[in-house]
């Protein structure tokens, strides 16, 4: 592959892969948020799942890529670089916030998969804070995930902002 | 004159189409290299291609 041809591929991919992560995040957003129950079963599952995992690490590939990149994607990744700090420092209170809208959807989705029901806990004081205990845990470690494994979308938003900025 | 496109451009400069319409719009100043490189393709002075005083 020529240099150039690996330049050019190098906006499209990324533009490409952020979009796959950024449906995808919204679709999980919104189902958190009850707006939907839209669940993708069978094959439907497998295929979305190689295609997310597929251009997640597609993303963090072409973040590394220096190779990939040109001296005008290269300032541009270095401007990305430069706001994604002041990002870094707002993600956890976003995510805070992001939490107090959609933290009781998740409290109830882990609870069903834990198999905690307010019958199991009836009149157990001690089981209810402990399964309350653990749900909360497990909710703030889905929010750790998420801000994660959403770092090379948001680095993959910032670049793209810039490159729609210099237009 | 010559009727290149932006991709004709890039391709013979070694950068990518948007890094050639970055320069053209004053959005990305280029690097010294390219710009040597620009200026043998062009068979022109630097300062004939690019103003300074922008």
């Amino acid at each position: 592959m020529t240099a150039k041809k690996r330049y050019q591929l190098y906006h499209q991919l990324i533009a490409i892969c952020f979009t796959i992560q950024f449906v995808n995040l919204c679709i999980v957003f919104t189902r958190w948020a009850g707006w939907h129950n839209f669940e993708s079963f069978g094959l439907w599952t497998t295929l979305s799942r190689v295609i997310f995992l597929g251009s997640w690490f597609t993303l963090a590939f072409l973040i590394c890529a220096r190779f990939m990149r040109d001296e005008y994607a290269e300032t541009l990744w270095r401007r990305a670089a430069a706001q994604f700090v002041y990002w870094l420092i707002l993600l956890p209170p976003i995510s805070m916030v992001v939490l107090g809208f959609v933290g009781e959807q998740i409290f109830d989705s882990l609870a069903q998969v834990q198999a905690i029901t307010p019958t199991s806990e009836k009149g157990d004081a001690n089981l209810a804070t402990a399964n309350r205990a653990q749900t909360e845990f497990f909710t703030f470690a889905t929010m750790i995930y998420m801000a994660t494994v959403n770092v090379p979308v948001l680095f993959a938003g910032l670049l793209i902002w810039q490159r729609l900025r210099d237009r | 004159m010559r009727n290149w496109s932006q991709a004709d451009l890039a391709e013979r400069l070694d950068v990518s189409r948007q890094a050639v319409n970055a320069i053209e719009t004053g959005k990305h100043d280029p690097s010294l290299p390219l710009v040597f490189r620009i200026s043998r393709l062009f068979e022109l002075p630097i300062e004939e291609i690019f103003d300074d005083e922008r």
